[in-house]
């Protein structure tokens, strides 16, 4: 039998991936092997779902999708980045760890560098909207959060009863259907017309461009 | 056949592949933005180099 010499095949290259100081894995391009440890637990376990996902950042360094050098942190933080819905966090983000990750179905462990994650991930979006309303990122995030889990018949009483950040320049609509004191009805209101009106004097000294920007079409959100 | 391919990660998940190819596009996306936003950081200034 003859044993002809082969040229080394980079299809054959692996990554050890490790976890808490335990080896967790071994990646290849093609193909990926659990510990046994983690083999044995079940499918959706958070430490099994955080190693496969560590995997895929080895595969994605192997086949040169990703830059490297691999990084056990590296294929952490990306394993946290693509388990992490941005939107579900912000929804239980006030929750306590234990809570999170158990919505989150991630390790308790990996919470505290979610949240370090998460922090840029939920303030981005809101950036220019933030900007305009002069709110923290904490409060934009909190209201978006706070209105998608109302049905649309409150939403838009929340909105309407909410007192503008800034000198109105139309009147107050007249009180429809709440007396003063009691609790806000739960359903859709009327928006009132708008109606021209007196421009407040300090509103006139800026042209109509800056007069534009200061009146919002709509009431502000995230502002309590 | 012994170990898993990549694809089997989405069937573990209970998900798509489509969904977890958009984790995959997050997360890569993000570590980007996260990685560029330390390199700036190590520069000690955060701005665009001089073209």
């Amino acid at each position: 039998m003859k044993i002809t010499p082969r040229t080394p095949n980079p299809a054959m290259d692996t990554i050890t991936l490790s976890y808490q100081d335990n080896t967790v894995a071994l990646a290849a391009p093609e193909r990926f092997w659990l510990a046994a440890r983690i083999e044995a637990l079940p499918d959706g376990h958070p430490t099994k779902r955080l190693v496969a996902f560590m995997a895929l950042y080895a595969r994605d360094v192997l086949a040169g999708d990703l830059p490297g050098p691999y990084t056990d942190q590296r294929a952490l933080t990306f394993a946290r980045l693509a388990l992490v819905d941005p939107t579900r966090y912000a929804a239980h983000r006030h929750r306590t760890d234990a809570e999170l990750a158990a919505a989150l179905q991630l390790p308790v462990t990996a919470i505290p560098a979610v949240r370090r994650d998460q922090q840029p991930v939920t303030a981005a979006p809101a950036g220019a909207r933030r900007a305009a309303n002069h709110t923290t990122p904490a409060a934009t995030t909190d209201a978006r959060a706070a209105r998608r889990s109302k049905p649309r018949a409150t939403r838009d009483v929340t909105v309407s009863e909410r007192s503008p950040p800034y000198p109105s320049t139309t009147p107050a609509p007249p009180p429809s259907h709440s007396t003063p004191g009691s609790p806000a009805q739960p359903q859709r209101t009327r928006r009132p017309q708008r109606q021209p009106s007196k421009v407040p004097a300090t509103m006139a000294l800026a042209g109509p461009r800056v007069r534009a920007f200061l009146t919002p079409s709509r009431p502000l959100s995230g502002i309590t | 056949m012994l170990g898993y391919s990549y694809a089997e990660i989405s069937a573990q998940e209970g998900a798509t592949l489509t969904s977890t190819n958009k984790q995959i596009a997050r997360a890569k996306r993000l570590l980007r933005q996260i990685e560029d936003r330390e390199n700036a950081g190590e520069g000690g200034e955060d701005h665009a180099p001089d073209a």
